[in-house]
C-alpha cells in the first residue's frame, strides 16, 4: 500500500513537471522573439556594409531558425522536452554573450554594450518554466559569464591608473539585478505550483 | 424574457453544472493573492540595491538625499505591506496596484535624478515589471508597462538631446525599450497559462470526483 501510494505521488510530480514543460516553453519561445528583433535592431542600425551586415546577421538567422522549429513544434502541440530546452536556453545565452564580446561595428563591447539586457528576458523566461536547481545553475551561468566579459573584454573597472568605482558600481547592479530576475521567476515558479496543488484539493 | 436572454441564462447553467456549483474564476483569478509576496520582495531588492546604488553613485548630495528619501518611505510602505501578508490580512487592491505605481515613480524619478543614458538605474524597471506583470491582469500589465516604457523615453531624452545623438544610442533606445516589453510581457504569458492549466486541473479533478461517486452510488448489476 505505501509503495502503491509512493509510487502514485512520484508519478503525479514527474507528470507535473513534464507538464510545466509542456505549457510553459511558449514563454521561453517569446524571450527569444524579442532577443532576435533586439539583434536584428542592432545590427541593422549599426553595420555599414554588406560583409558586415552578413556576418552580424547570421546568428541571429541562425537563432530565428532554432526557434521558428521550437515554437512551430510547441503550436503543433508537439512541443520540445526538457533537454532540447535547455541546450536552446544555453544557445540563447552564448548568443547574447557573443554579441557583447564582438558587438559591432562603432558598439562598445564588454561592460559598455547595452546588449546585456538581453541577458533578463531569457533568464526570466527559462526560471519560469524550468525546476529551482536548473534556473539557479542559469542564472549563475549567465552572471558569472557575464561578469567574466566585462573583467576581461576592454576591462573599464580596474584600468592601469586605479579603480574605476562607477563602473565596479554598475557591473554589481546589472549581476544583482540578473540574481533577482532569476530568483523572483523562480519563487513565482514555486508559488504557482503550490496553487496548482491547493487548488485540487 | 427573449430569446438571447434565455439562450443565456441556458449557457450559464450548463456551465455551472460542468463546474459542479464550483467558482472556478474565483479560484482562477484570485491572482493578486498569489502574486503580492513577488512584488514585495521585488521591491525589498529595489529598496536595498537602489539604497547602495544611491549612496554610492549619487554626483550630488541633493541628489543623494532625495534618492535616500524616497526609497525609505518605499521600505516603510513596503515593510507595512510584507506585515499585512504574513498575518494573511487582506489588503485592498487599490493599495497593491497604487504601491505599483510608486515603484514606476521611484526608479523614474532616480533616472531624471541622474540625468544620463545609460543609466544603471535602468535595470531596476526589470523585477518590478516582472512582479507586477505575475500579478495583474493582461490589461493592467500594459498599462503600467506602456506607462514605464514612456516614462523611460521621455527621462532618457534629455540627457541623449545633451550629447551625441548617433547611431549606438538609437540601437541601445530600440534594445532598451524591447527588453522593457519583452519581461513583462513574458511574464504575463507565464501568468495567462498558469490560470488556464489550474482550471483545466480544477475541472478535470471535478469530473474524476463525479465519475467516482456515480461509480460508487451505481448498484452492480444495474439494480
Amino acid at each position: 500500500m505505501t509503495n502503491e501510494v509512493t509510487t502514485s505521488t512520484k508519478s503525479f510530480v514527474q507528470r507535473e513537471a513534464a507538464e510545466d514543460i509542456y505549457f510553459g516553453q511558449v514563454v521561453i519561445n517569446w524571450a527569444r522573439w524579442f532577443v532576435i528583433a533586439a539583434g536584428i535592431a542592432m545590427v541593422m542600425i549599426m553595420t555599414e556594409k554588406t560583409e558586415e551586415l552578413a556576418i552580424g546577421i547570421a546568428p541571429i538567422v541562425g537563432l530565428m531558425v532554432v526557434n521558428f522549429y521550437l515554437h512551430g513544434r510547441r503550436l503543433a502541440q508537439q512541443p520540445a522536452n526538457r533537454n532540447l530546452i535547455a541546450i536552446s536556453s544555453v544557445l540563447d545565452l552564448a548568443l547574447i554573450s557573443s554579441v557583447i564580446v564582438i558587438g559591432t561595428n562603432g558598439v562598445a563591447v564588454g561592460l559598455g554594450s547595452q546588449f546585456y539586457v538581453a541577458y533578463f528576458p531569457v533568464i526570466a523566461a527559462f526560471s519560469f518554466v524550468m525546476p529551482r536547481s536548473f534556473s539557479v545553475v542559469y542564472t549563475l551561468v549567465a552572471m558569472v559569464t557575464y561578469a567574466a566579459i566585462c573583467l576581461t573584454v576592454e576591462n573599464q573597472m580596474f584600468p592601469a591608473d586605479g579603480t574605476n568605482w562607477s563602473h565596479v558600481e554598475s557591473l554589481i547592479t546589472r549581476l544583482v539585478v540578473m540574481g533577482a530576475v532569476g530568483g523572483l521567476a523562480s519563487y513565482f515558479w514555486r508559488v504557482q505550483r503550490e496553487r496548482r496543488r491547493s487548488s485540487v484539493e | 424574457m427573449t430569446q438571447a436572454t434565455v439562450q443565456r441564462v441556458d449557457s450559464d447553467d450548463r456551465q455551472q453544472r460542468k463546474t459542479f456549483g464550483i467558482d472556478t474564476t474565483k479560484v482562477a483569478t484570485d491572482d493578486i493573492k498569489a502574486g503580492l509576496p513577488v512584488i514585495i520582495y521585488a521591491r525589498w531588492i529595489l529598496v536595498i540595491a537602489g539604497l547602495g546604488l544611491a549612496l554610492w553613485n549619487s554626483t550630488d548630495f541633493t541628489e543623494a538625499q532625495i534618492s535616500v528619501l524616497i526609497i525609505l518611505g518605499m521600505a516603510v510602505g513596503n515593510f507595512f505591506l510584507q506585515v499585512e501578508v504574513n498575518r494573511k490580512k487582506a489588503i485592498p487592491e487599490w493599495i497593491v496596484y497604487g504601491a505599483s505605481v510608486i515603484d514606476i515613480v521611484a526608479i523614474s524619478t532616480v533616472i531624471a535624478l541622474a540625468n544620463i543614458f545609460p543609466t544603471s538605474t535602468y535595470v531596476f524597471y526589470m523585477p518590478a515589471l516582472l512582479a507586477l506583470s505575475v500579478t495583474f491582469s493582461t490589461a493592467n500589465t500594459a498599462k503600467y508597462t506602456v506607462t514605464a516604457l514612456a516614462a523611460y523615453l521621455l527621462l532618457v531624452m534629455a540627457p541623449i538631446s545633451d550629447g551625441k545623438f548617433g547611431d549606438e544610442v538609437v540601437t541601445n533606445l530600440i534594445v532598451h525599450s524591447l527588453v522593457l516589453v519583452a519581461v513583462p510581457f513574458c511574464g504575463n504569458v507565464y501568468w495567462r497559462l498558469e490560470r488556464s492549466r489550474r482550471v483545466q486541473q480544477i475541472q478535470t479533478d471535478l469530473v474524476e470526483q463525479e465519475l467516482t461517486d456515480t461509480f460508487d452510488a451505481t448498484p452492480i448489476g444495474g439494480k
